[in-house]
């Protein structure tokens, strides 16, 4: 089993990965990653050549190849601010927070969504918090489960994505997988750590 | 704590009730833990739940705002917003003209701003068109950007080494800031001119001594409306209406364009001519009126000046027959229909922009309004030679008219206007250094003494909408820095090497006006700007601060802007007056229209000539190098087999639209349409892949085959598709259009006269 401590530092890893606004915060999210990850990285040649691939698949200033958003996996239409956004920005008001961007960016960036289950994680460390675990368990397989997958297929699928970044998706996944089976009470698959 | 399954959190997600009775639950427990470093703020303290960041529910807020673009109809919109989010839009009821709908751009237009395509943040790219961005700060873009300007001026001892090409992405009245921002750093050089109208808007200027057009609304009083060279079923949805209306009232409808297009499927009667041939259809039909003696005398004696001498032209040089000749429309329609438009009064034409996009575009114009004036129709509710005013935009332009820093230097030579939208008055020592914007990628190339080193990119896409794609690509070649303001990733951005992000009329206060109708309607910011974009007068400000940093007194630009204040200081009294509010807030009710003593335009018979009067003969014609009378100018001589035309489509206003999503549902892939006939000839089947080339360029596209087109003609809709490598200025030269430089400071371009040739692919 990973650790607690370790599961926490995985989950920030990650949420620090996908918000990353430059090669320095990318290159730091990747050293914690690495810390706790299951699998090795071997270390990218060019970290400049990784950033520009991360710019290209999640931030812009093209069309990116995989928007890190829920919406456009959720929505019947590929669109921020709609339904999904909403529901997310609901969830995290039960949960008792909010957007830093509220308003002016979408409330279900993955990064955002990662820092939420973070929170869950820590709020289900209460005894006897059935809500909270009820509400973790709903926003792992009715939502995130439900988008990240798809999400990580486009990161697959696209043009010349650097091994690192690979990585991280499949560290994500991993991670999502063993999340889902703690949560639904079974045996995780992966218990390497 | 009860047991809380998936369906009640569901339940909870949809209902605010059920989300706090759970909050409850979670603060009681303990549950609602900050994590240190977290992303999320919390809202939850130890003295209670505090939500009053958001509101949830409730009902709709609504926003006024308006359609910015290039566009007839510039709608006004109600925005409904719950939560900071736009959740739909409409057409605003309260203007009779929009009148409640919107067109299907206008639907789409919430998907612009919460598109996943948005440029987010500002941005630098490593090496141009290479695709490698980095995410970079405002303060580190405006760094960037004000050190390279300071550099200039350094190099130079001037900034006309800055140049800016900025056209109509967006018409918000404060967005004239980008020019403001410009002066404000000193004397530059401006790319000016209009692709769009700058030949028709000379000739009308000729003819009457300004472009002013009925109130689109009175069409409904017209006994015969001809639609010349326009397509409003695709861009002006909302005059359809009056049209119709007409048409009921028992009107005639006669539709003339080379293209069977849907305003031409709308018609009583469809004239195809030869493309470019408008001029010589005008002056048949102006014949045939004086042979059939149905001259309007009493108009043309005491409003026009030069009839004597266009009569005598038109009895010495032309005939029916010539004319049939020449446009290919048989010559008894001709005179049948130049009858019952002189009989019909009032009667009108509509004259579309594109019969004015050719070597002899801005004669053909004058020869319509002539048509037009002769029977008596200029000045006459539901007549009129309609084809655009400016009479709604006595704006302050506050941001637009800013002073240059003290010891600016700059261009010593004579200065015209920079674009039919330049309202500024006064000379001074020095000015702007113009160069057209109809060659834009000629002008980098060519210009010197300085050179130009940078460019600043706003509200416009040259890679899209300028022309010869290959010397602009060589253009920008040649340019050191080049900085991009846009909401998308456009083709021009591709070579960016700093992109902004600008807001969209969502996110920005300002107040529009059309150039076709007489509405006025406040752009109210409905939500936050999303992301980090800013408005055009947000950035202005914002560079004007770092600039001072780093040299004190380098920009007089303010260096904090309150965008509600500038949209307020664009109001006048003139504008109160006219609009008959006393003060924009009025605007919140809802759009108003202007209080007109007529709907026709020239009611007085005063017009702005230098004679006063209608001017059949143009002694300012005549100076500024055109004949004096709007006599038959030959079209420009064919350089390959195929006319090439590039009109718009309805799914998209220029670079703008096509590249959502949901348009691409509708409108998935370009084509080049060719005439069954043609195409058996060249062994091309409908949905073949053809090559379409001239001495421009070329273009792989698939073809559709209609006869919808003539059969000289290859048609193809001009578009910035996203995802795909389509552009029509690969096949497009700058050839320039005969008028434009009078009133707008450059000539315009002949797009319809072009040609090319096509293959199989």
């Amino acid at each position: 089993m990973v650790s607690p401590d370790k599961q926490h530092l995985l989950v920030t890893a990650l949420r620090d990965f996908f918000i990353a606004r430059d090669r320095a915060a990318m290159t730091e999210a990747c050293w914690a990653l690495m810390a706790v990850a299951r699998t090795p990285l071997l270390l990218p040649d060019d970290w400049e050549e990784v950033e520009f691939a991360y710019n290209r698949l999640f931030v812009g200033p093209g069309s990116v190849a995989a928007p890190p958003y829920a919406s456009i996996y959720l929505e019947s239409e590929p669109f921020v601010m709609g339904e999904t956004t909403r529901k997310v920005r609901s969830l995290y008001q039960m949960i008792g927070c909010v957007s830093p961007w509220a308003g002016q960016a979408p409330e279900d960036h993955l990064a955002l969504e990662l820092d939420a289950c973070l929170r869950m994680r820590a709020g289900m460390q209460q005894k006897g918090c059935h809500g909270m675990e009820a509400l973790y368990s709903y926003f792992l397989n009715e939502h995130l489960l439900r988008w990240v997958p798809r999400f990580i297929s486009r990161v697959t699928m696209a043009w010349e994505v650097p091994y690192t970044i690979h990585w991280v998706c499949r560290e994500l996944s991993r991670w999502l997988n063993r999340e889902k089976a703690r949560v639904d009470g079974a045996a995780p698959r992966a218990q390497n750590f | 704590m009860e047991k809380w399954t998936h369906e009640m959190v569901e339940q909870a997600l949809q209902c605010p009730v059920s989300r706090r009775k759970f909050i409850k639950g979670l603060m009681a427990a303990g549950a609602l833990m900050a994590v240190p470093g977290g992303l999320l703020r919390s809202t939850a303290s130890a003295a209670g739940f505090a939500d009053e960041e958001i509101v949830y529910g409730g009902p709709y807020k609504v926003f006024r705002n308006a359609c910015p673009r290039n566009c007839y109809d510039t709608c006004s919109i109600k925005t409904f917003v719950k939560d900071g989010m736009v959740h739909f839009i409409e057409g605003a009821p309260e203007s009779t003209y929009t009148d409640g709908g919107l067109c299907v751009k206008g639907y789409s237009y919430w998907r612009q701003t919460y598109s996943p395509d948005r440029i987010k943040y500002p941005m630098r790219q490593e090496g141009r068109a290479s695709g490698n961005w980095k995410r970079i700060s405002w303060d580190e873009a405006l760094t960037t950007i004000a050190k390279k300007m300071l550099a200039l001026k350094e190099k130079d001892g001037s900034l006309l080494g800055l140049g800016l090409t900025k056209y109509s992405g967006n018409f918000g009245i404060t967005n004239y800031g980008v020019e403001g921002m410009m002066s404000s750093l000193g004397y530059t050089t401006r790319f000016v001119g209009t692709p769009c109208w700058p030949a028709g808007i000379d000739a009308q200027n000729y003819d009457m001594g300004d472009m002013w057009c009925n109130d689109p609304e009175d069409m409904v009083h017209s006994n015969y409306i001809i639609v010349w060279g326009g397509n409003p079923a695709w861009c002006s949805v909302h005059s359809m209406k009056y049209i119709y209306e007409a048409q009921e009232r028992g009107a005639k409808l006669l539709v003339i364009d080379p293209v069977y297009t849907q305003t031409a499927a709308k018609a009583d009667v469809y004239w195809q001519p030869k493309t470019g041939e408008d001029g010589a259809l005008a002056l048949g039909m102006a014949r045939h009126i004086v042979d059939k003696n149905m001259v309007d005398r009493n108009f043309v004696n005491a409003h026009g000046e030069g009839f004597d001498a266009f009569e005598t032209y038109l009895k010495k040089e032309v005939t029916l027959e010539w004319a049939s000749e020449k446009c290919g429309i048989p010559a008894d329609e001709i005179a049948k229909a130049a009858e019952e438009f002189a009989r019909a009064k009032p009667a009108t034409i509509w004259i579309g922009y594109g019969l004015q996009r050719h070597v002899n575009g801005g004669v053909s114009v004058r020869a319509i309004d002539a048509l037009v004036a002769m029977t008596g129709n200029v000045g006459k509710v539901g007549g009129g030679a309609r084809y655009g005013h400016l009479r709604t935009w006595g704006f302050n332009y506050n941001a637009l008219v800013q002073k240059q820093p003290k010891g600016s230097v700059g261009f010593g030579g004579k200065s015209g206007p920079k674009g039919e939208f330049d309202f500024a008055k006064g000379e001074t020592k020095f000015s702007d250094r113009t160069v057209n914007i109809n060659q834009t990628a000629r002008a980098i190339l060519t210009t010197t003494d300085p050179p130009v080193r940078m460019l600043w990119v706003s509200c416009k896409n040259p890679f899209s909408q300028d022309f010869d794609l290959n010397q602009m690509k060589k253009a920008f070649k040649q340019l050191e820095t080049v900085v991009v303001v846009d909401k998308f990733f456009t083709k021009t951005a591709e070579y960016a090497d700093i992109v902004l992000p600008v807001t969209t009329n969502f996110e920005e206060w300002t107040v529009n006006v059309s150039y076709w109708h007489y509405w006025l309607g406040i752009n109210e910011q409905a939500i936050k700007p999303m992301y980090e974009s800013k408005s055009n007068i947000e950035i202005a400000a914002a560079l004007s601060k770092k600039i001072n940093e780093l040299s004190p007194g380098a920009c007089t630009y303010p260096t904090q802007i309150d965008t509600k204040a500038w949209m307020e200081k664009e109001f006048n009294t003139g504008i109160h007056d006219f609009f008959g509010i006393d003060s924009w807030k009025d605007l919140r009710k809802g759009p108003r229209k202007a209080k007109l003593p007529s709907s026709a335009a020239w009611s007085d018979g005063k017009f702005k000539t230098p004679s006063g009067k209608y001017e059949f003969y143009s002694k300012l014609a005549a100076e500024h190098g055109h004949d004096g009378l709007p006599k038959y100018k030959s079209n420009r001589k064919p350089t390959a087999p195929f006319r090439l035309l590039t009109p718009h489509s309805k799914f998209n206003i220029h670079s703008q639209f096509q590249h959502l999503d949901v348009m691409e549902d509708f409108n998935p892939e370009p084509y080049v349409y060719i005439h069954p006939a043609s195409a058996a000839e060249k062994g091309i089947a409908d949905g073949d892949r053809v090559r379409v080339f001239n001495k421009v360029g070329e273009l792989k596209i698939k073809a559709r085959l209609t006869d919808n087109v003539p059969r000289d003609v290859l048609l193809m809709y001009e578009a910035w598709f996203n995802k795909k490598d389509f552009n029509v200025q690969n096949l497009v030269d700058d050839t320039p259009a005969d008028m434009g430089l009078f009133k707008t400071g450059a000539p315009g371009v002949a797009i319809h006269d072009q040609f090319a040739d096509v293959t199989r692919a």
